[in-house]
C-alpha cells in the first residue's frame, strides 16, 4: 500500500511536468499572444514599437523553450508569475479566486453525493414507483439540461418570483457565513442540479444490480432488517463506480463551475479562466491549468485510496 | 393501512423536498439588508404596475419621451449612489492612454475621474446636434493652423496638486511622440493634425496644426479620448535612464474630473470600481448648481447581459444600456419594468456598418487587375438582399421595417450598383480581368470573425460565392476576433469583412484597427474614402429624423461609397437601429454616441 502511495506521487510531478508541457505549446500554437489579444478590443491601439515592448516585458520575445524552462523554474520555486491582464502576480489572484471556486466545488460535489445517492438508492429500492419515475425524470433532466441554462433559468426564477438575486459583493464564510451562503447557494444548487443527476442514475443501476445478488438474498434470510441490507450490504458494493464517477466528474464540475460562477458573477478560478483565455494571458493561463491538473490527480489517489476502504478485497501493491 | 402508509412516504418524501427547498430560498432571501426587504415588499406595486404597463404597451416612443422630458422637469436633487454593472468596471490599468487591453470599455470607466479641454454640451439635444462647451478650457479659438485654449483657473488635480498649462503640454506631447508605444485610438488622426503644442503661460496652450481641420476639435473632445493628466505622473524625471522621456501611469487615478476613485479601487478594482464625489470640483450647470450631484457611484464588474437585466429587474442597477440587440422577450421584460415609477426610456440611434477590407500590399490584389476583378465580384444585389434584407431577424425584412431610412426600397435598389441585371456583365468583365494577370484559380483565404453577428457571416458568404464565380479559389476561413486581429496587424490576409465599423488604415496597406461608431465618432477619422464624403454623410445620418433632405444625401453618399472605385476598404452599408435605454437617473439623455452617455457628473437620481 506504501508502495503504491508512493509511485503514485511520484507520478504526479512527472504527470503536471507533461501537462505543462501540452498546455504550454498548445497555447503558443494559437495564432497571436498576450499583447495582440490585450489590443484586439475594438478602441485597442498600439504601435509596433509598443508591440515589442511588452512582449519583451513579458519576456515573450525568447525562444519558446527558454520561455518554458524560465516558467518552471520561477514556479518550482513558487513564483507563479505576474498575470499581465490582471496586473497582479498570479499568487495573488490564486489567494483571492481559489477558495471561492474550491467551496462551489465542494458544496456541489456534496450536495450531489447528498442527493443522488440516497435518491438513487430509494428509486432502485422503489423501482418502477412513482418515486422511481420522479427520479429518473430528475436525473434524465440533470443530466441533458447543460449548466449555463439551469444557472440562466434559476437566476431568472429568482428575479421574476421573488424580485431578488443574490449580492454581487462577495462575502468568504469565515466573515460572514449566512452571507456567503446568500451568495453562493445559488451557484451551488445548479452544480448540484447537475452533479446528482449521474450519482442518481448510476446508484440506481448499480442498487438494481446489487440488490438481485445472492449475497443480498443469504442476507435476508439471515434476518437481517431491510435497513442494514440496503445501506451496509447493497449500498456498500455499489459505492465503487459511483467513487470512480465522482473522481472523474471533477473536470465537468470545473467547467460547470467556470460557466456558473460567470452568471452569478461569483469571480472565481472559473471567471479568472474566462477572462485570462480572453486575453490569452499565458501565466495566468497555466498556472490554472497546472493546479486544476494537480487537484485532479491529488483527487483521483484519494479516490483510488477509498476504493480499499470501501472494498476490503482490494488491496494495493 | 399499507397503501396508506406508503402514501404517507410518498408524501412525507415530497413534504420534506419542498421544505428543503423554501428553507434554501428563505436563507438566501430573508434577514437580508434593507435594499432586500425593500424589494421584496414592494413585489405588490411592482405588479401592479407591471399589469399596467402590459395594459398601455402600446406606448408610443413620442409618449415614452414625453415622459423622459416630465422626469426632467424636476430640479436636481444632491445626494445617493448610482449604481451600475457591466463589464466596463474592471480596473486594469490606470493610465488612461493604456487603454487598448480594454478597449472601449475602460474609457468609458475613466470619464468619471478625468476631464478633457473641450466638452459636449450635456444633456446632448438631438435636435440641435452636437454642441462644443468649455471642460478644463474656458475658451478656445482656432485662426488658420493655430488653436488657443485659455485654462480654467483655480483647477486641481484629486490629489490636490494644482491644474496648468504644463500638465496640457506633458498630456499631448506624450501623445504626440511617435516612439512612445501607448496611446489610445485618437493618437493617429491628432498625429496627422498636429505638429506641436506650447505653454504660453501657466493657463494658456498653443497647438500648431499640420493646417486648418474642422475634426481638431471634434478630436480634442472626443469622450473616448483625451484625458487631462498629471505631469508629474506621466514625464520621467530622470530622462536619462530610460528608454522614452515619459512613464506610465501606474500609482493611481489622479485626474480633475467630478469623481475620484475611491481608496479601494486605487487598491484592488478586481471586482468593480468605485466612485466617490469630487467636492472640489470646478464644474457647475448652467442655474448655478454645483456638479456633480451623486454622492457617488459604485461600478460592478459584470460581463453577462442576463445578470445586468437581473440587476435592473431588482432594482440593484439604476441605468441598463444594453448594447447588444435583446431577445423580445428581454425587451419586453425591461420595458414592463421601465413601466415603474421613476423609469424612463430613451431611444438612441445607432447601426452597424459592413466593410470588405482588402490588402493591396500582398498577392493577389497587389495587382491592379485582380482588384477591378475583385471590386466587380462583390454580388451587390445578392449582399443587400441576404445581407441587409435578412439581416438578425433570418427572414426578408424590407428596410423601411427594421428603420426608417431616408431612401425607399426601390430608390435603393436603383443605384448603379444595385442593378441586377448588370451582374452577368460584371463577373464576365473580371473573368477577363483574370485570365489576363493570370491568376485564375489563385488560391486564397477570407478569414472572417461571425461572432459579431449573422451580418457578417453572410456577408463573407456571398463574398466568396462572388469571388469564386469570378474564377478566384477562395476558402472561407472563421476566425476568432483575436487571431483576426492578430492577422491584420501582420498584414497576413488578403481580404475580410468587419462589422461595426472597423478599418484597417497604414501606408504599407493593413496596420490597425481602429472602431468608429456609428454617430459623430466616425467624423473623427481625417481620412477621406476617395471621392466619397461619407464622413459627412454619416454624420448627418444621425440627425436624419431632423432634416430628412440631408439625411437622403447622406444615403445616397453611403451609396456612392459602396460602388467608389478604390478598392483599400469598401463600405458596404450600414443598418441603423435603435437602442433603447433604460434609466432611473433624471437629466439623462445619453448622447452624442449611439454608445455614449457615460457623462454622470450632470445626473441625479430619481426621487432620491
Amino acid at each position: 500500500m506504501r508502495q503504491y502511495v508512493i509511485r503514485r506521487l511520484l507520478l504526479i510531478p512527472v504527470t503536471i511536468v507533461l501537462v505543462s508541457i501540452f498546455f504550454f505549446a498548445m497555447l503558443r500554437a494559437i495564432p497571436g499572444d498576450t499583447v495582440t489579444a490585450l489590443f484586439a478590443e475594438p478602441g485597442g491601439f498600439i504601435s509596433e514599437d509598443g508591440v515589442r515592448l511588452i512582449r519583451e516585458e513579458l519576456g515573450l520575445d525568447r525562444p519558446v523553450h527558454i520561455q518554458y524552462l524560465d516558467y518552471m523554474w520561477h514556479m518550482i520555486r513558487g513564483d507563479l508569475g505576474y498575470s499581465y491582464a490582471f496586473r497582479r502576480p498570479v499568487t495573488e489572484v490564486l489567494r483571492q479566486r481559489l477558495p471561492r471556486t474550491a467551496q462551489l466545488m465542494g458544496m456541489a460535489l456534496v450536495g450531489g453525493l447528498l442527493i443522488g445517492i440516497p435518491l438513487g438508492v430509494l428509486s432502485a429500492y422503489k423501482q418502477d414507483s412513482f418515486i422511481d419515475n420522479g427520479a429518473r425524470v430528475f436525473a434524465v433532466t440533470g443530466l441533458t439540461l447543460p449548466v449555463f441554462v439551469v444557472a440562466a433559468l434559476l437566476l431568472s426564477m429568482l428575479v421574476r418570483v421573488f424580485d431578488w438575486m443574490p449580492s454581487l459583493d462577495y462575502v468568504g464564510p469565515h466573515e460572514d457565513f449566512i452571507g456567503n451562503m446568500k451568495i453562493m447557494i445559488w451557484p451551488a444548487m445548479v452544480l448540484i442540479f447537475g452533479e446528482a443527476a449521474p450519482f442518481t442514475r448510476l446508484t440506481r443501476s448499480q442498487m438494481l444490480e446489487v440488490i438481485r445478488e445472492d449475497y443480498i438474498r443469504t442476507a435476508r434470510s439471515k434476518g437481517l432488517g431491510e435497513r442494514v441490507v440496503i445501506l451496509r450490504h447493497a449500498l456498500r458494493n455499489a459505492m465503487l463506480p459511483i467513487i470512480t464517477v465522482a473522481g472523474l466528474n471533477l473536470s465537468r464540475l470545473m467547467a460547470g463551475a467556470l460557466i456558473t460562477e460567470v452568471v452569478f458573477e461569483v469571480r472565481g478560478m472559473g471567471s479568472a479562466m474566462v477572462e485570462a483565455a480572453e486575453l490569452l494571458d499565458y501565466v495566468l493561463l497555466q498556472s490554472l491549468v497546472i493546479i486544476t491538473a494537480l487537484t485532479i490527480l491529488v483527487i483521483n489517489l484519494l479516490t483510488d485510496l477509498t476504493y480499499s476502504w470501501i472494498d476490503p478485497r482490494i488491496r494495493y501493491a | 393501512m399499507h397503501v396508506s402508509k406508503r402514501l404517507g412516504r410518498r408524501w412525507s418524501f415530497l413534504v420534506a423536498g419542498a421544505v428543503a427547498l423554501t428553507l434554501l430560498v428563505v436563507m438566501a432571501c430573508g434577514g437580508g439588508d434593507d435594499e432586500d426587504d425593500a424589494a421584496m415588499t414592494d413585489t405588490g406595486s411592482t405588479t401592479e404596475t407591471q399589469t399596467q404597463a402590459a395594459a398601455t404597451d402600446t406606448t408610443t416612443s413620442t409618449e415614452t419621451e414625453a415622459s423622459a422630458e416630465a422626469m426632467m422637469d424636476k430640479g436636481p436633487k444632491a445626494g445617493g449612489t448610482l449604481n451600475l454593472a457591466s463589464g466596463f468596471y474592471s480596473r486594469r490599468v490606470f493610465d488612461p492612454y493604456e487603454l487598448g487591453q480594454t478597449g472601449a470599455g475602460a474609457g468609458y470607466a475613466m470619464q468619471p475621474l478625468y476631464d478633457r479641454l473641450i466638452d459636449y454640451k450635456s444633456p446632448f439635444d438631438a435636435e440641435v446636434g452636437l454642441e462644443y462647451a468649455p471642460g478644463l478650457a474656458e475658451s478656445w479659438s482656432i485662426e488658420g493652423s493655430t488653436a488657443t485654449f485659455n485654462l480654467r483657473e483655480g483647477v486641481t488635480f484629486h490629489d490636490g496638486s494644482a491644474f496648468n498649462a504644463d500638465d496640457v503640454v506633458a498630456t499631448f506631447e506624450r501623445i504626440l511622440d511617435e516612439d512612445w508605444p501607448l496611446a489610445t485610438r485618437v493618437a493617429p488622426p491628432l498625429r496627422q493634425m498636429v505638429n506641436s503644442v506650447e505653454k504660453i503661460d501657466d493657463n494658456t496652450v498653443q497647438f500648431n496644426l499640420a493646417g486648418p481641420s474642422r475634426l481638431f476639435l471634434a478630436v480634442v473632445s472626443s469622450p473616448w479620448g483625451i484625458f487631462m493628466v498629471s505631469e508629474d505622473q506621466i514625464r520621467e524625471s530622470d530622462s536619462s535612464a530610460e528608454l522614452y522621456p515619459w512613464k506610465k501611469i501606474e500609482t493611481g487615478f489622479n485626474g480633475t474630473g467630478p469623481f475620484m476613485a475611491d481608496e479601494a479601487t486605487n487598491a484592488d478594482a478586481s471586482e468593480g470600481l468605485a466612485y466617490l464625489k469630487n467636492a472640489n470640483y470646478w464644474g457647475k450647470d448652467e442655474d448655478g448648481n454645483q456638479w456633480p450631484f451623486l454622492d457617488s457611484i459604485n461600478g460592478d464588474f459584470v460581463t453577462e447581459q442576463t445578470t445586468q437585466i437581473a440587476l435592473f429587474t431588482t432594482g440593484r442597477m439604476d441605468t441598463f444600456l444594453p448594447i447588444d440587440r435583446m431577445l423580445p422577450d428581454t425587451a419586453r421584460a425591461l420595458q414592463l419594468q421601465a413601466g415603474a415609477e421613476e423609469t424612463a426610456v430613451f431611444d438612441r440611434t445607432s447601426g452597424v456598418y459592413h466593410q470588405w477590407i482588402f490588402n493591396h500590399s500582398i498577392p493577389p490584389l497587389d495587382n491592379p487587375l485582380a482588384r477591378e476583378a475583385t471590386r466587380l465580384a462583390i454580388n451587390r444585389p445578392e449582399m443587400w438582399r441576404r445581407v441587409f434584407g435578412g439581416g438578425d431577424a433570418g427572414r426578408f425584412v424590407e428596410p423601411s421595417e427594421y428603420a426608417p431610412f431616408a431612401v425607399s426600397d426601390e430608390e435603393y435598389r436603383s443605384f448603379p450598383g444595385l442593378d441586377p441585371s448588370k451582374r452577368a456583365e460584371d463577373v464576365e468583365r473580371a473573368k477577363a480581368l483574370l485570365e489576363e494577370a493570370g491568376l485564375s484559380g489563385y488560391e486564397w483565404q477570407y478569414p472572417v470573425d461571425p461572432s459579431t453577428g449573422l451580418h457578417l457571416d453572410r456577408m463573407a458568404t456571398v463574398g466568396v460565392q462572388g469571388l469564386n464565380e469570378v474564377g478566384f479559389d477562395v476558402t472561407l476561413q472563421v476566425n476568432t476576433y483575436t487571431v483576426l486581429t492578430d492577422k491584420a496587424v501582420r498584414g497576413e490576409f488578403e481580404i475580410t469583412s468587419i462589422s461595426r465599423a472597423v478599418s484597417f488604415d497604414d501606408p504599407a496597406g493593413i496596420y490597425a484597427l481602429t472602431f468608429l461608431d456609428v454617430s459623430g465618432l466616425i467624423a473623427y477619422r481625417p481620412y477621406d474614402y476617395p471621392g466619397v464624403d461619407n464622413v459627412t454623410a454619416l454624420f448627418y445620418e444621425y440627425n436624419r429624423q431632423v432634416d430628412p433632405a440631408a439625411a437622403q444625401e447622406a444615403a445616397k453618399n453611403l451609396e456612392r461609397a459602396a460602388n467608389a472605385p478604390d478598392l483599400g476598404t469598401i463600405l458596404i452599408g450600414w443598418i441603423p437601429g435603435s437602442i433603447p435605454y433604460y434609466t432611473k437617473l433624471q437629466n439623462y439623455v445619453p448622447g452624442p454616441g449611439a454608445y455614449g452617455g457615460y457623462d454622470w457628473k450632470h445626473v441625479w437620481i430619481s426621487g432620491n
